[in-house]
């Protein structure tokens, strides 16, 4: 028989501190309110997250494990969180949840330079491991807004994309192998190889899950070596339709930027005098020096013969710097909200139209609208004030539901959360149904990150 | 709670964006991994408490508290959120309210006593000063040797001294009137005996009619150069660290050094000097022209800098850590092959001796005085 103890966070706390040493098991208001949000934009004031009853910080799987273990046996919803930078609320506690805070397990267990590949824990933040690999020459090449603060776990259970996404692909495409602690307890790890044939990728059950299929304690990882030469450059065109065929046209030569970047007259502001320059590419590449060469020439005629013209590389630079700041200095005007809306790309310029005229209907102040990474990205970013919260939802939702019928995803790489639970029987049908299903096999009490998944 | 707006509003802005761009590089959040030990989570806590949704209390006052106040996370916010402005602020209601930790009760009732953190007697504050230095008994410029310095790092002291000899600078000291700057009392949020100890001084100095105050001391050069004028008004005298002091002495060429101290060493910058107050380049200068000399930077360094751990009343409030800390730092240093590890503030290198000391670690460590007075000589 199950015990019931929710609500009872002191007898809680007490078979926690069993489990992990004492100082692992927080519970005083001051520590529960600093884990009430994540970056979910309309949470501007810590009265509007929600505390859990405890947060523990467990140091090993097992002690995972044995939280897990508990959490089934308490009826104790339980939600992962890494460093908590997600916008789209995933790591907000659920009501009477614990938080289990891996940021403790921020380890290097390994780097394989043969195999080209390392494990770690699920903790580790993006840029500590950037710069531990930098020391021995390779780069892990994944490279979010987030990268400053963001850890692997948190970037695989919402399949995170960065800006060197051309060349190295999302943060799934990263993933060797996972070992993770399912909800009953169960501890699995995968095969550390890119691919099998035995069967389906069991690993993508927790990739974009939002931590809602088990916790993810260590992560096998593709590393790459580190690049000779990285070029960036910015091409001005006269508006973003001219911008995004340009763009279109070097994809069309063959050629694979390590990152891109096309942008609207919003987001043209201040990078350039010149003010014909209504839309931009930025496109960069980086690599073996030649093939970074060879890859940039070739780019130049096709920018050129399609219109563009190739602006000041030292704002290119500049803009390539404040690349991770740039979100975060978006909530000065109030809280930053974006879309993360991606269509086929033959639809784009019809979405970005739609976008054009959608904010002007809805009075959402953009700063600009981009297609980022990948062609068929294409969203927007905005700021809102707090008397505009529920105009703003209301409109968000109106864009995304657009890009549905466009035939395409509500976000690209930001994930649900507690921001589109209400679109995704519009985004998945009957699918949504399927994947209910194998959450509750996977956790039939429903301890997991309640949440989407657990209609 | 009397918070000013420009706190508040730097809250409100943390908590809109909330980013964690401050965790990496902060010193307690890497150790300790507990939220409320970031930036971040000390803003969202200190603007729960403004707003009344919790209360006060110990835990609390520590989670202030356990924070080096090493500008970091002022550094790396991308919208300028003064944390350590904040957290300061904080640390001063909390204290009003009498939430301190007791062994910065016992350093301020020093402080106020016997006029040093240390409890040392006020008279042999000048007790390292070689008998054959040159001391005036009136002059433009002042020593100011700061407590740590006097008393627990004399052989700064007496480098320093030894430098100005050797460039000719006509000095005087200040005591017996120079007492503790106040550097950590006001950081640990005794902004009352701050005040008491900003006025004596400024007064001490202006009635020696001392133009040019010199510290060797990143600590004392923060307060006396940005704290003093905020607390008591306009000052009547510049104030000069030493790096920044020499780098001019060597300028105008009336510092030569000449002896070869052949040294493979790291700079660490103390956050006082560096991010606090933007000195780094001069005493990099001022190393590079020492004879001999390697300068290898470590991977952290400058605006991105560890801090040691010692400062903000973490030594004295929580030991374990704060050598946790500096350890980290140690490791940093040897990671590039260093054979010493040179710095600029008496504090940081009390706090570096004690661990290499503790640790039997062959690396030497440094006051950039220390080697100019070697090479002058």
């Amino acid at each position: 028989m199950k015990e019931v103890v929710s609500g009872n966070s002191q007898r809680i706390v007490g078979l926690l501190a069993k489990i992990v040493e004492k100082d692992n098991v927080l519970y005083e208001p001051h520590d529960l309110i600093a884990y009430s949000r994540d970056r979910y934009p309309f949470l501007t004031h810590p009265e509007k997250g929600v505390s859990p009853l405890a947060v523990v910080r467990p140091v090993t799987t097992d002690e995972v494990r044995e939280v897990v273990m508990l959490a089934n046996k308490c009826n104790i919803p339980l939600t992962p969180r890494g460093s908590g930078t997600n916008y789209a609320g995933s790591a907000v506690p659920s009501a009477h949840s614990v938080v289990v805070d891996l940021s403790r397990m921020n380890q290097i267990l390994s780097i394989d330079e043969e195999s080209m590949s390392a494990k770690v824990q699920a903790g580790l933040i993006l840029q500590d491991f950037e710069e531990a690999l930098d020391k021995r020459g390779f780069t892990f090449g994944h490279d979010p807004g987030s990268f400053p603060s963001a850890t692997v776990g948190g970037c695989i259970s919402t399949w995170s994309l960065g800006w060197r996404a051309g060349k190295y692909g999302d943060m799934g495409r990263l993933v060797l192998s996972l070992k993770v602690v399912l909800p009953n307890g169960e501890v699995i790890e995968t095969r550390s190889v890119p691919k099998s044939s035995t069967g389906f990728d069991f690993k993508s059950l927790f990739i974009g899950a939002e931590g809602a299929m088990g916790i993810i304690t260590e992560a096998g990882l593709r590393i790459h070596p580190s690049p000779e030469k990285r070029v960036i450059q910015i091409y001005g065109f006269k508006d973003f339709e001219r911008a995004f065929k340009g763009l279109l046209a070097v994809l069309r030569k063959g050629l694979c930027p390590m990152m891109q970047l096309v942008m609207n007259e919003g987001e043209m502001e201040g990078l350039t005098e010149k003010s014909w320059a209504k839309g931009g590419v930025m496109i960069g590449y980086e690599g073996v020096k030649e093939v970074v060469e060879a890859q940039v020439k070739r780019t130049a005629s096709v920018l050129e013969a399609n219109e563009g013209v190739r602006l000041d590389d030292e704002a290119a630079e500049k803009y390539w710097e404040n690349r991770h700041d740039m979100f975060s200095q978006m909530n000065i005007e109030g809280a930053a909200g974006s879309i993360d809306t991606a269509v086929p790309a033959s639809k784009a310029i019809e979405f970005y139209k739609f976008l054009k005229e959608w904010a002007k209907r809805r009075g959402v102040r953009i700063f600009g609208i981009a297609s980022w990474v990948l062609p068929e990205n294409v969203g927007m970013d905005s700021a809102f004030l707090e008397s505009e919260a529920e105009a703003y939802a209301a409109a968000r939702d109106e864009a995304v539901r657009k890009a549905l019928e466009l035939g395409g995803t509500s976000s690209y790489c930001v994930g649900v959360g507690l921001r589109y639970p209400h679109l995704m029987r519009e985004e998945h049908g009957p699918a949504l149904d399927i994947m209910r299903a194998i959450k509750r096999v996977l956790d039939p009490n429903n301890i997991m990150n309640p949440g989407w998944l657990s209609p | 709670m009397n918070i000013p707006k420009s706190v508040s509003n730097d809250l409100i802005l943390c908590s809109r964006c909330r980013c964690g761009f401050c965790r990496t590089g902060c010193t307690t959040y890497p150790i300790l991994g507990v939220e409320s030990l970031t930036a971040r989570g000390r803003n969202a806590v200190a603007l729960s408490l403004k707003d009344g949704l919790i209360g006060v209390s110990q835990g609390l006052a520590e989670r202030f508290l356990l924070c080096t106040t090493c500008g970091f996370c002022k550094e790396r916010c991308p919208l300028e959120v003064d944390t350590v402005k904040i957290t300061e602020r904080f640390r001063a209601e909390l204290a009003e309210k009498g939430f301190t930790k007791p062994e910065h009760d016992s350093f301020n009732k020093r402080i106020k006593t016997v006029h040093n953190p240390y409890g040392e007697p006020h008279e042999e504050r000048m007790k390292w000063l070689p008998s054959k230095t040159q001391v005036a008994e009136n002059a433009n410029t002042a020593y100011f040797v700061g407590c740590t310095t006097a008393y627990r790092r004399p052989e700064i002291a007496e480098a320093t001294v030894r430098m100005l000899n050797a460039a000719d600078v006509e000095f005087t000291t200040l005591h017996p009137q120079e007492w503790c700057c106040g550097s950590p009392s006001l950081r640990v949020g005794r902004r009352d005996l701050f005040l008491e100890l900003a006025k004596h001084n400024v007064e001490a100095i202006a009635r020696r009619g001392v133009t040019r105050v010199v510290t060797s001391c990143a600590g004392c050069y923060r307060v006396l150069s940005r704290d003093y004028p905020e607390f008591v008004g306009e000052i009547p005298f510049d104030v000069f660290h030493t790096s920044e002091f020499a780098e001019e002495l060597l300028k105008e060429g009336r510092l030569r050094l000449l002896k070869e101290v052949p040294k493979r060493v790291t700079y660490h910058d103390p956050c006082h000097l560096g991010r606090h107050a933007g000195i780094y380049e001069q005493p990099r200068q001022v190393l590079k022209s020492i004879p001999g000399i390697e300068l290898v930077e470590m991977l952290k360094s400058r605006e991105n800098a560890r801090c040691c751990g010692a400062g903000g009343g973490v030594k004295a409030g929580f030991p374990d850590f704060s050598m946790q800390a500096v350890k980290r730092r140690i490791e940093e240093a040897r990671d590039v092959g260093a054979e010493s590890i040179v710095s600029t503030c008496p504090f940081c290198a009390h706090h570096f001796k004690e661990a290499l000391h503790m640790s039997g670690s062959p690396l030497e460590f440094y006051d950039l005085t220390e080697l100019v007075a070697e090479t002058i000589e």
